[in-house]
């Protein structure tokens, strides 16, 4: 934490001539969000070789004191993905592989097409895997959740959302109006924000690609018409050493001048590639790679592009212009979408 | 704080040589201290160390970043080595009770790193006690605080002088601070126990990060995740997970701590419940739990505490990195 932050969570007080807790701060709790109870108790088994695995879910309960929530509820803000793998008392963490797909249940939104492996979407305790759109869950939504595992032998998993729990019905803000309206509209702009924008993960065919020995290919990576995509960086996982080109396919305009390679330009779960600038991508566009493989077996690459979908749509910038009176580099809060949180 | 280069009015850059009198610097104990031997401990008892003490440069002041530890001794005592940090002029301690040395000095490569700087006036001091727990041996440790030092001839600039009265008028009431467990905690093999965290009365605490081990001889049940527990907040008992996490999905280490994705604020004599599940079926764990963060000292409120002789205004502080005219 920086030293200035602190000054978030105290204010001065002028009567007693010292630091005084904000009391709405009290009301946002750090948490860990892991599978609902009723669907995992404790670990969650992962049945070896692509078996059947019954789906689980995120579930952000309600809670509220008399209405005081004012229909806000006790929503959850996600902001890192962290898991555990261990079977027969020994840790897998580092070698995990399983597959996960996550879905908002009400919505009918999928923060991806493919499974994705859990080693390009979540980290651990010491390094989580940073998500760049939080993962923001009202109450009583569900967000479900697929597992499959790869290899033979069973998984045991624990996977957590770990990031804010909001209480704007606490009774201690009743003696505490202008800060429980502080909360109150923090809320909403996030309950807000969450309609137009949800973290996205990005993969090729099925999640996985098998490359014959030293071969090179072409994949696709289609967005959505439904809106744009920015990608903030990729990780990826392989059984051996390949190279990578990205073109946007249609204007043939390309993120690099020649290839990356698995080593030296695409990260992991833990040290992801982060994109000096996030790439933004419009709807329907596609994304060519060239997957070179750079040994001479067979080679299985996940690779994951992360970033948010947002579902809003392109304007010109006359029209931006018109709108606001000052443009900016700077995403700029509106009634209807707040800015970013980062 | 200091700006390096500043543009004058005919726009050419120049070197700020007041940059020349900040400087990054080491503090260490006096060289009969370093390294400092603690005994072992006996079964009438742990044995404390001579206390070390870090004493600021007397033509300067100092604000302190980060700590670094190396002890050479034997794992099965390093990993009950404990430490009490003392702030001597403030009468203040850092921590509730003694918490592992572990938790707080990290190494070169990774520090432990303080989420608000200690600041130290001209020969100021910090005093560390030492406890060896262990019955296995003595342990050696050194340490050494990674610092910026002002030195007194920066002093007389303004823009120096108003950066540190706001760091200075700060540090009356933010310190660092480590809250652990209030006593020792101990779960019987594949049981559960309730420990507590609690704040006193004179501070409240802002939590950022959570270190934790375990020592257990155990090797029947989940050795992989050895425990997994539950934090109840302060107050509301609220619970912060909605089921147990496991010490490595909640937990980490000082070079690597977990770090917390909001501050956790706790009032003055509040505290916290812990729920801890020994996971390994056929030994007991010794569970070690820190939350590392930043302590506001709140006094007690005293009417003749109040100035009234006219209205006292608000210190304004803008952190380390700011400086105010």
């Amino acid at each position: 934490m920086n030293p200035r932050d602190v000054e978030k969570f105290f204010r001065w007080d002028a009567v007693n001539q010292r630091p005084t807790v904000q009391t709405m701060r009290r009301e946002i709790l750090p948490s860990w969000l892991y599978f609902d109870q009723v669907s995992t108790t404790g670990d969650k088994t992962v049945t070896g070789s692509d078996g059947l695995t019954a789906p689980t879910n995120f579930r952000q309960p309600y809670s509220s004191v008399e209405g005081l929530d004012r229909n806000l509820g006790t929503p959850f803000v996600g902001k890192s993905l962290v898991f555990e793998d261990f079977n027969a008392g020994v840790s897998t963490t580092a070698t995990s592989d399983v597959l996960v797909k996550m879905r908002e249940s009400g919505e009918g939104r999928d923060f991806m097409e493919n499974f994705v492996h859990i080693r390009t979407l979540a980290g651990t305790a010491q390094l989580p895997f940073m998500l760049r759109e939080p993962l923001i869950i009202p109450s009583l939504h569900n967000i479900h959740i697929n597992l499959k595992k790869l290899s033979a032998g069973d998984a045991k998993i624990r996977m957590y959302s770990v990031g804010s729990q909001y209480y704007p019905w606490s009774p201690a803000l009743m003696n505490k109006a202008s800060e429980g309206e502080v909360l109150r509209v923090d809320i909403k702009k996030l309950l807000t924000r969450r309609r137009y924008v949800i973290p996205i993960w990005l993969t090729v065919k099925e999640g996985e690609y098998t490359l014959s020995a030293s071969a090179t290919d072409t994949q696709f990576i289609k967005i959505g018409d439904d809106g744009p995509v920015q990608i903030f960086g990729w990780s990826a996982v392989s059984t051996g050493a390949f190279s990578l080109e990205i073109r946007d396919a249609q204007k043939n305009q390309t993120l690099m001048n020649g290839q990356i390679n698995s080593t030296n330009g695409i990260g992991n779960n833990l040290y992801p590639t982060t994109l000096a600038t996030p790439f933004l991508v419009p709807g329907g566009m596609r994304l060519r790679l060239t997957f070179r493989n750079d040994t001479a077996a067979p080679n299985t690459v996940y690779f994951t592009m992360f970033g948010r979908k947002i579902y809003a749509p392109f304007k010109d910038v006359k029209d931006v212009l018109r709108d606001t009176t000052v443009p900016s580099f700077v995403d700029q809060a509106t009634p209807l979408v707040p800015g970013p949180l980062d | 704080m200091i700006a390096t280069w500043r543009v004058d009015k005919d726009q050419q850059i120049y070197l700020n040589q007041v940059k020349r009198y900040v400087k990054g610097s080491l503090l260490v104990p006096q060289a009969t201290q370093n390294p400092i031997t603690t005994l072992a401990a006996t079964a009438a008892g742990r044995t404390p160390s001579i206390p070390a003490i870090v004493e600021a440069d007397a033509s300067s002041v100092m604000q302190v970043w980060s700590m670094m530890g190396l002890d050479s001794s034997a794992a099965e005592v390093k990993e009950r080595f404990s430490v009490v940090i003392d702030d001597v002029v403030w009468r203040r301690s850092l921590m509730n009770r003694d918490v592992l040395v572990q938790h707080i000095f990290g190494n070169a490569q990774t520090p432990g790193r303080l989420h608000q700087p200690i600041f130290l006036e001209g020969q100021q001091t910090l005093k560390f006690n030492f406890f060896n727990n262990s019955l296995a041996g003595d342990d050696t440790f050194k340490f050494a605080l990674e610092a910026t030092k002002y030195q007194e001839s920066s002093l007389t600039n303004q823009d120096i002088t108003a950066g540190i009265g706001n760091v200075r008028a700060k540090s009356r009431y933010f310190t660092p601070f480590w809250l652990t467990t209030d006593a020792p905690l101990t779960v019987a093999d594949g049981g559960t126990a309730d420990a507590f965290l609690t704040v006193t009365k004179d501070i409240s605490f802002l939590g950022v990060e959570i270190i934790a081990s375990v020592i257990s001889t155990g090797r029947a049940g989940n050795t992989q995740e050895s425990i997994q527990f539950t934090l109840f907040d302060a107050e509301t008992e609220r619970p912060l997970m909605n089921q147990p996490v496991t010490l490595n999905t909640g937990t980490g280490t000082v070079g690597f701590p977990f770090k917390l994705p909001t501050g956790w604020l706790l009032r003055p004599n509040t505290r916290v419940r812990l729920t801890v599940t020994n996971l390994i079926t056929d030994a007991p764990v010794e569970v070690f739990f820190t939350i590392a963060g930043i302590s506001c000292y709140a006094g007690t409120f005293n009417l003749f505490d109040q100035n009234i002789h006219g209205e006292q205004k608000a210190p304004v502080w803008h952190g380390a990195g700011e400086v105010s005219r």
